[in-house]
């Protein structure tokens, strides 16, 4: 009888351990269904932007100058914004380079014709994903498919918001 | 009896909420044919053509993955390039580049687009194309879409009174004269929708073309339009160039 008893309690217990394993497994579910894995917790490399990355931008009317600055976001915070600004370099290497940056050539119009850049000297994350397709947008008759690019994502330093980006062919 | 009603209502709800919380919005997965599907139209290519405006609804639309695009733009075309057998051309509009998930999705952007000159083949100069981004386009309203040549011979791209990018070169020597003012939505895969819902089309209006290097303008006194695509559609409004985009139906890659 006692034996029976004992063999209840041992019974009931591991089915209140199943039942506790399974509402865990259904909040962990819960939890990813949330907040989607976007794969960039992981450690982001940062450092000096380089010098061709340099160079192409300028070629666009943006100069950009490294900084440090112990009070910026974090690097994956960074990487993380730029990727939701672009979603099509999700996937793809980056590096991080805290910068300071400007860019002559986007802004409004003013009445008189002339722009009023948008970006003077700031302070930002410049996210370089290597090797993004970026569709060809051409007329009829213009290649299909995709140009290889090196893409630039600008991320405010100091909030982590989206700014600008600029995806340059890499041929 | 009544636990059974209660579950039969849940999904009857779950039904009913995706029926109704986007009403003809819907991607297609997978993604279908990749290549260039145009749903817009274009002027012939004249001499006297040295840029393209218009103003151009908004409707953020669908896309079928994280690698598509669906945007609508106002062009400028170069029928041919100095280098043999290519064409170049510059662009400015809106669109949705890549997505998270969902509706609303991140990665609709203002945006502009240009080359030097690109080969059918994908092969294109050095350094080209350039596409910039800049931040979300407003939630409504018809906002002005160009891409002129000015006179810095230069191809300046612009929408919503903000300039967006500049050609790094000279249009005038590295274009054959005889250019196209094309406006269009556009998308990567069929599986996308273009911007314009059978509910809410996309207008584009005002069609007009720069008729020389000083900001002169003319409206555009008759288009082709290009064939689109099953789910995509073209209708012209009114007696002049204005016409409607739009995507339906929403759920299938046959028609």
């Amino acid at each position: 009888m006692m034996a029976r008893k004992e063999r209840r309690l041992f019974a009931s217990g591991w089915r209140a351990a199943g039942l506790g394993s399974l509402i865990l497994a259904v909040l962990v579910g819960l939890c990813f269904l949330v907040a989607p894995w976007t794969g960039s917790a992981a450690a982001v490399p940062t450092g000096p932007i380089g010098a061709s990355i340099k160079s192409d931008l300028a070629r666009q009317g943006i100069t950009v100058q490294d900084i440090s600055d112990s009070s910026a976001v974090g690097p994956s915070t960074a990487v993380s914004a730029a990727q939701a600004g672009i979603p099509l370099t999700q996937g793809h290497a980056s590096i991080a380079s805290l910068v300071s940056f400007s860019d002559a050539q986007t802004g409004p119009v003013q009445s008189d014709g002339s722009v009023n850049p948008t970006y003077v000297n700031r302070e930002a994350w410049a996210v370089v994903f290597a090797g993004v397709p970026i569709p060809f947008l051409g007329p009829a008759g213009s290649p299909t498919g995709s140009y290889n690019s090196n893409t630039v994502v600008f991320v405010d330093a100091k909030t982590g918001d989206y700014l600008e980006a600029i995806a340059i062919a890499a041929n | 009896m009544s636990l059974r009603k209660g579950w039969l209502t849940v999904p009857g709800a779950l039904l009913l909420v995706t029926l109704f919380s986007a009403p003809g919005r819907a991607n297609v997965t997978p993604c279908g044919t990749l290549g260039e599907h145009l749903d817009g139209a274009a002027t012939t290519f004249q001499n006297s053509i040295f840029g393209a405006r218009a103003n151009i609804g908004i409707e953020q639309p669908e896309i079928c993955g994280s690698t598509s695009v669906s945007v609508i733009w106002s062009m400028v075309a170069a029928g041919s390039a100095i280098q043999s057998g290519t064409t170049g051309w510059a662009q400015a509009g809106c669109g949705q580049f890549g997505s998270q998930s969902g509706y609303s999705q991140s990665g609709y952007k203002e945006f502009a687009q240009f080359t030097k000159w690109c080969a059918s083949d994908g092969t294109c100069a050095s350094g080209y194309p350039v596409t910039k981004f800049n931040g979300q386009p407003p939630a409504s309203g018809n906002p002005i879409a160009s891409a002129f040549q000015k006179a810095d011979n230069a191809i300046h791209m612009y929408y919503d009174q903000i300039q967006i990018a500049v050609t790094d070169f000279n249009v005038a020597s590295a274009w054959n004269p005889s250019w196209s003012a094309q406006f269009s939505a556009e998308t990567h895969h069929l599986g996308s929708d273009v911007p314009g819902y059978s509910d809410a089309k996309v207008h584009v209006t005002n069609l007009q073309k720069a008729t020389d290097n000083t900001s002169d303008w003319a409206n555009i006194q008759s288009t082709t339009s290009q064939s689109p695509d099953c789910r995509y559609h073209y209708q012209g409004v009114g007696s002049g160039t204005d016409f409607d985009v739009w995507t339906y139906p929403p759920y299938s890659l046959t028609c």
